[in-house]
């Protein structure tokens, strides 16, 4: 790991440790790091090394994404109303069709 | 036509000694095979014969691993360990689960949707969803938590020509309580949206009817209905969805129906005997499914002198044995 994104993760960590942090600044890729981190456990054959320590921020920043993507979907929402009547009055038995061709069934039997 | 044992598999336990080609034991995936196309069970079930790329078909890992995560989840929460640890307990399970040791590297997904990420962050994103859960699983006589149970139960349905029993087994994801009421849960996915069209392809279902029959019988519980969690796996993020059905209205008559089913598999079954090897019956209106053809269609267009040639080239085999106990 370079010196540049391990010290990124240190302050990431930190960050999170100390309750005040700007989650919203922390991106995908910075959540790599925290991937990263468990995979050179993973890689050096020492699952047993992965600690709550490795696991926690990449929890804790997910629940956050959790919460930005449910507002980001309630803020598109309106438009998407408006717009679904239209389709539906115009072929409505031909999308039942189209959903059920379309289902993903691969699962079924799991 | 070549031998089809000149690779032996391990046995299937499932098969009756006396008339090796009748399965005796039967889950919902066997089931549902021989419903959608006889030909269909024959090649997948019977002969076990999967598409190469099945093999790495994300869809099928990624559920499976999901599937994982959330047994041990339950497992874990049923044992009053509190819901953090057991998340992270969870997805430290999941992680190691998902690294390649044989190439050194985590499981790698050509389906954006369905990768080793989203599924870490499928299962956060879902016990965030339903951290105040009311559903409550259930605790077995056994002291057990009703989690990821198998099960296997006397359908009552004889084989005329040998005279055992048919058995109907498979797996249960949990058993829960909810107002008073038992239901059976299943987790569904789907990269589609999740609305009412979506639990109606539950209800009526080959799956669902087994698992509310499955409940009442093995478990000797009043099973009211089925509840699915629905989970629409996109790439920028996850939702989810709650939807109850009820197929214990039509238990009886499905029961019976199944006498219909089982009948047809072991008539099939004699002419195997009769005629090794020969193609079974095609339910030639099911080669196009959801749109795709059917796995097997490369091997039913062909004429009955490539039709092994084709299997041997192009597919693999392995066992489905649904007496197997699935471990996490």
């Amino acid at each position: 790991m370079s010196e540049i994104l391990k010290t990124q993760l240190e302050l990431s960590v930190k960050e999170l440790e100390g309750g005040k942090s700007p989650l919203e600044d922390i991106d995908l890729q910075t959540l790599e790091i925290w991937f990263d981190r468990i995979n050179n456990k993973l890689l050096n054959g020492l699952p047993q090394a992965i600690t709550e320590d490795d696991i926690k921020p990449i929890v804790e920043v997910l629940i956050h994404k959790r919460t930005q993507f449910i507002m980001e979907q309630s803020a598109i929402k309106p438009s998407k109303a408006k717009r679904e009547p239209k389709a539906k009055a115009k072929t409505k038995s031909s999308n039942i069709i189209f959903e059920a061709l379309d289902f993903d069934l691969d699962l079924d039997d799991l | 036509m070549n031998d089809l044992n000149q690779n032996p598999l391990p046995k299937n336990t499932s098969f009756s000694e006396k008339l090796p080609a009748l399965q005796i034991s039967i889950d919902s995936t066997s089931l549902g095979a021989f419903k959608t196309c006889p030909e269909y069970y024959n090649l997948a079930i019977r002969l076990g014969y999967v598409l190469d790329s099945i093999y790495e078909n994300a869809d099928l890992k990624w559920g499976l691993e999901f599937h994982a995560a959330m047994e041990l989840f339950d497992r874990l929460k049923s044992q009053n360990i509190d819901t953090k640890t057991a998340l992270i307990e969870t997805i430290k399970h999941t992680l190691i689960r998902t690294w390649d040791k044989e190439t050194s590297q985590p499981w790698i997904s050509e389906n954006p949707n369905k990768t080793r990420f989203t599924l870490i962050r499928a299962v956060i994103w879902y016990v965030e969803q339903f951290k105040n859960d009311p559903l409550e699983t259930i605790i077995l006589a056994n002291g057990k938590p009703a989690v990821e149970l198998s099960f296997r139960f006397e359908s009552g349905i004889y084989s005329m020509s040998t005279e055992e029993q048919f058995m109907l087994c498979g797996h249960i994801d949990r058993l829960i309580k909810f107002h008073n009421q038992i239901f059976v849960t299943d987790k569904k996915t789907t990269k589609y949206q999740l609305d009412d069209n979506f639990f109606d392809h539950f209800n009526p279902d080959n799956q669902m009817s087994l698992y509310d029959l499955a409940g009442s019988v093995v478990f000797n519980q009043q099973i009211e209905g089925i509840i699915i969690d629905g989970i629409q796996c996109q790439v920028n993020g996850n939702k989810f969805r709650r939807g109850f059905i009820y197929p214990g209205i039509n238990r009886e008559v499905w029961l019976n129906h199944l006498k219909f089913w089982l009948r047809q598999l072991e008539l099939t079954a004699l002419e195997e005997q009769q005629n090794p090897n020969y193609p079974w019956p095609k339910n030639d209106k099911n080669c196009i499914r959801y749109g795709r053809p059917c796995e097997f269609a490369k091997v039913c267009r062909e004429n009955l002198s490539m039709r092994q040639k084709i299997l041997n080239t192009h597919y693999k085999r392995r066992v489905w044995d649904p007496l197997i106990t699935r471990e996490v």
